[in-house]
C-alpha cells in the first residue's frame, strides 16, 4: 500500500468512525413513557453544582419509577430521562433544550443551572409550548417576560438581597453589631449579582441608619484574579464585606482575600459558603462566612432527613449545598402536575404547574407552589459555616439551630 | 449521463429550498439553520484566512458585533433584514478600525493581534450597559416565532456568501489575493496593493460574518458577551474551513457543513470528551489530509476514475478551475 492509499484508508476511516459514534448514540424515549429532557452543565465551569442538580432529579425519577411511575389515564407510565450536558455554555444550553424538545420529544425539560445559561434556555420553552423548569437560576429577567411556560424553583435573588441585609440588621438589634456600619459590596456582572446588590440597597433605604455602602463594584464571572478589586475593598475601609458569586469565584476570591489579609466583622458571598469543595480548597479560612441559601440538610421538616438518606444511599454522599434539593423538588412538582393533569398534553401540565402545590416540599416553609410569574417565593435560610466544619442555620430564628457568630474574631 | 458541475450549487440551492417542504422535523431545520450559519462566517474567513492568507483569530468580533446590532435593533421594531444589513455595516466599519493598524503586520503579529483585539471588544461588551453587560441581551420580537423564516433567512445568506466567494475566486481581484497569499513582495512587484486587497476582502468577510450573527441572534433571542465574543467562536469559524479545504470555495462550504452536525452530535453524545474528539479529527486531517475533506473528495473522484487534470472536476470540486499544483 503506497503512501496516498495508506493516507486516504486512515482519514476514510476516521470519518466513518466519527459517523457511526453519532449514529449510534440516538438518545429518546420511544415507546410507553414520559420523556423529561434534563439540560445541565456536568462539565465546565459549572460542573460540580450541575451534577448535584443532575444527582437530585435523577433520584426522583427513581423513586418515581420504583413506585411504578406516574398513573395517566388510569395508566403507569414510567418517567425516561434525557440527559444533556451543555459544559456550562450558554448557546449550546439553548440549542441542547431545544435539541430535547424538537427531537427527542421531551413532554416537559428542565434545568438551567446558573442564571446566565437558564437565561439562555428560558427563551425556548414558550416556541414549543413546553414546560421547562428551572432548577437553579433565580434571576428576576428570567420570570418578568410574560413567558407562560417558564417555571422556576429558586426564590428571587432580590430577595435573597434583602434577607442577608435583615440578618445583619437583627445583629445590629440584638446588640452583635453596631449601627452605622459601612458595607463594601463586590457582585458578579449578571443579572444575579444585579439584583442581590438591588435587594440590599432597598433594604437599606427602608431602614434608615443601620448600614451605609461605601463600595459597590461589579466583576466578571469566572474571573481568574481578582487581587486589584481586593485591594480595592481594602482601602474603602468597610466594616462588612458582602460579594455575590459562583462557587469558583468565590472559592478564587476568598483565597485572595485571606492571603491579601483582609478582615471584616461579617463576610458573605451570597448564596454560596458551606460548600465542601470550598472547605477543601481553604480549610478553616471558610470559617464564619454566611450564606443565604434555598435549602439546608439542617432543616428539621420530617422530608428533609428521609431526602439526606434517600441521597447519600443514591449517590454514596451527603447533598452539598442546597443544589440537590431544588431540582428534586423540581422534578416531583412535575410529577405531580403531570398525574393532576391526567395527561401528557404540554399545555395541560403547564395549567397543572400553575395550580400544582408541593406539600412536603424540602425548601424553607415545607410546601411550594409557583408564583403568577412562574418562579416560587419560598424564601431563603442564612447559614454561617463554624470552626470545625460545621454549619448552622442562623436565621430566620424560628428554623435556626445555632446562634450567628457576629462579629467575626479577629486573628 | 454528462457530468455537469456547474449546475452542482444550482441544485443543492434548489434542494434546500425545497426541504422544509417535505415536511422537516423542527430539529432537522434547527441543525440545517445553524449549520448555514457557520456555512456562512466559514465561507467569509476563508475570503480573507484562505484566499488571501491572512490568518486572523479575530471574526468572534464581527460576528458578535453583527449579532448585538441586529439584537438591539430589532428589539427596538426595525424590520429584521434591515436590522441584518446595519449588522454588516457595523461590522465593516469595526473591521476598517481593526484593519487599518493590523494589516501593517504580517504573518503571526496580525494573527496575534487579532486574538487581542478580539479580548479586548469582548471585555468593553461586558461592561456595555446598553447591551446589558455580561448579563447578556434579550430580544423581544413581536409575533410568533416562525422557524422556517430563520432558515431560509440563513439560507439566503449561505447562498450569498456562495456566490460572493465563487465571483472573487474567478476574478482578477482573487487571483490578486492568492498572489498575495503565495509571496506579498512579489505580488506588490507585479502591481498588486497588497495592503488595500487586504483590506477590502477584510470588510467583505466582515460583512458576511456580521449578517450571520445577526440571524442567529434573532434566532437564539438572547445573546451574551461569553457566547458571541468568544475566543471559541474565532477558532470554530477558522477551523471549519480548515477541515473543509482552505483557500476553495467548496471546502469552506463542506467545513460549514461538517462542523454545524458534528460538533452538535459531539456536544450532546460525548459532553466529557467532545473537544478531545474534535481535536483529534482536526489534527489527523491536518496530518493525513492537508487539503481537507475536500481533498480527500478529489482523491475519491481520481480513484473512481474521474480525470482529476479535467477542467470539469476541479470546478466541481475547488470552484475553480485548476491552476497549479495542490495550493488551489
Amino acid at each position: 500500500m503506497n503512501r496516498s492509499s495508506h493516507r486516504f484508508t486512515v482519514i476514510l476511516l476516521l470519518v466513518a468512525a466519527v459517523a457511526g459514534l453519532i449514529a449510534g448514540c440516538k438518545k429518546g424515549g420511544g415507546g410507553d413513557g414520559i420523556t423529561i429532557g434534563v439540560v445541565l452543565p456536568i462539565t465546565g465551569r459549572e460542573g460540580k453544582p450541575g451534577q448535584y442538580q443532575r444527582e437530585g432529579i435523577e433520584l426522583a425519577i427513581k423513586q418515581i419509577n420504583d413506585k411504578g411511575g406516574l398513573t395517566v389515564n388510569g395508566k403507569k407510565l414510567q418517567l425516561k430521562e434525557v440527559f444533556y450536558d451543555d459544559g456550562s455554555d450558554s448557546a449550546k444550553s439553548a440549542s441542547l433544550v431545544e435539541r430535547a424538545i424538537s427531537s427527542d420529544s421531551a413532554t416537559a425539560v428542565l434545568g438551567g443551572y446558573s442564571t446566565a445559561l437558564g437565561q439562555a434556555e428560558s427563551v425556548i420553552p414558550d416556541r414549543y409550548q413546553t414546560p421547562w423548569i428551572t432548577t437553579g437560576a433565580a434571576a428576576s429577567t428570567i420570570f418578568n417576560h410574560g413567558y407562560q411556560y417558564t417555571f422556576g424553583t429558586l426564590s428571587p435573588t432580590t430577595l435573597l438581597g434583602g434577607i442577608t441585609a435583615e440578618f445583619l440588621g437583627a445583629q445590629v438589634d440584638q446588640g452583635k453589631l453596631k449601627k452605622g456600619l459601612k458595607i463594601a459590596m463586590a457582585v458578579e456582572n449578571t443579572d444575579h449579582g444585579v439584583d442581590y446588590a438591588q435587594g440590599i440597597e432597598d433594604w437599606i433605604k427602608q431602614h434608615p441608619g443601620y448600614f451605609t455602602i461605601v463600595f459597590n463594584e461589579k466583576f466578571d464571572l469566572g474571573s481568574p484574579d481578582f487581587s486589584g478589586l481586593l485591594q480595592k475593598i481594602k482601602s474603602a475601609k468597610a466594616d462588612i464585606f458582602l460579594a455575590d458569586a459562583h462557587l469558583a469565584d468565590y472559592i478564587t476570591m476568598q483565597r485572595q482575600y485571606l492571603q491579601n489579609g483582609l478582615h471584616h466583622q461579617m463576610i458573605s458571598y451570597g448564596a454560596r459558603g458551606p460548600e465542601a469543595d470550598a472547605k477543601k480548597a481553604l480549610g478553616a479560612g471558610t470559617d464564619y462566612i454566611f450564606a443565604g441559601i434555598w435549602w439546608s440538610k439542617k432543616l428539621q421538616y420530617p422530608q428533609e432527613q428521609k431526602f439526606v438518606n434517600d441521597y447519600k444511599q443514591f449517590t454514596g454522599r451527603e447533598p452539598d449545598s442546597w443544589y440537590a434539593a431544588t431540582a428534586y423538588d423540581g422534578m416531583r412538582a412535575l410529577a405531580l402536575a403531570i398525574e393532576q393533569a391526567n395527561s401528557t398534553d404540554k399545555t395541560a401540565i403547564r395549567d397543572a404547574l400553575r395550580k400544582v402545590e408541593l406539600k412536603d416540599s424540602l425548601l424553607p416553609g415545607g410546601a411550594m407552589k409557583f408564583g403568577p410569574n412562574g418562579q416560587v417565593g419560598n424564601g431563603f435560610l442564612i447559614v454561617q459555616n463554624k470552626p470545625g466544619d460545621k454549619v448552622d442555620i442562623v436565621f430566620p430564628k424560628d428554623v435556626a439551630t445555632g446562634d450567628a457568630i457576629a462579629p467575626i474574631p479577629a486573628k | 449521463m454528462k457530468f455537469a458541475p456547474g449546475f452542482l450549487p444550482w441544485v443543492l440551492l434548489a434542494v434546500l429550498i425545497i426541504l422544509p417542504a417535505l415536511g422537516l422535523s423542527p430539529n432537522i431545520t434547527r441543525l440545517l439553520f445553524i449549520t448555514l450559519v457557520w456555512t456562512t462566517t466559514s465561507i467569509a474567513w476563508n475570503l480573507l484566512g484562505g484566499f488571501a492568507g491572512q490568518v486572523s483569530f479575530g471574526f468572534a468580533v464581527f460576528y458578535g458585533l453583527g449579532a448585538y446590532t441586529a439584537a438591539l435593533l430589532i428589539d427596538r421594531g426595525v424590520n429584521p433584514y434591515l436590522a441584518f444589513m446595519a449588522s454588516a455595516v457595523v461590522a465593516v466599519i469595526a473591521s476598517f478600525l481593526i484593519g487599518l493598524p493590523t494589516f501593517r503586520l504580517r504573518g503571526p503579529y496580525f494573527a496575534i493581534a487579532t486574538i487581542g483585539v478580539t479580548e479586548a471588544v469582548r471585555v468593553v461588551m461586558s461592561n456595555l450597559s446598553i447591551t446589558g453587560g455580561a448579563s447578556g441581551f434579550r430580544i423581544s420580537e413581536h409575533g410568533p416565532f416562525r422557524q422556517v423564516h430563520h432558515y431560509y433567512t440563513a439560507l439566503g445568506a449561505a447562498a450569498i456568501a456562495v456566490a460572493i466567494s465563487i465571483l472573487v475566486s474567478s476574478s482578477r481581484f482573487g487571483l490578486a489575493l492568492r498572489a498575495i497569499r503565495q509571496d506579498e513582495d512579489a505580488a506588490a512587484g507585479l502591481g498588486v496593493n497588497p495592503y488595500q486587497c487586504k483590506l477590502w476582502t477584510h470588510g467583505l468577510a466582515a460583512a458576511l460574518t456580521g449578517m450571520a450573527g445577526g440571524i442567529y441572534a434573532r434566532y437564539a433571542g438572547y445573546i451574551h458577551p461569553q457566547g458571541v465574543f468568544a475566543f471559541a467562536t474565532s477558532i470554530s469559524i477558522l477551523l471549519m474551513p480548515v477541515i473543509g479545504g482552505v483557500g476553495t470555495v467548496w471546502g469552506a462550504v463542506l467545513g460549514g457543513v461538517i462542523f454545524g452536525i458534528v460538533e452538535e452530535e459531539l456536544v450532546a453524545n460525548f459532553p466529557q470528551i467532545h473537544l478531545l474528539l474534535y481535536g483529534t479529527l482536526l489534527i489527523l486531517i491536518i496530518l493525513f489530509e492537508p487539503d481537507g475533506l475536500l481533498g480527500l473528495l478529489r482523491r475519491l473522484f481520481r480513484r473512481y476514475g474521474r480525470d482529476s487534470q479535467s477542467k470539469e472536476a476541479d470546478q466541481a470540486l475547488w470552484g475553480r478551475s485548476r491552476l497549479e499544483g495542490r495550493e488551489l
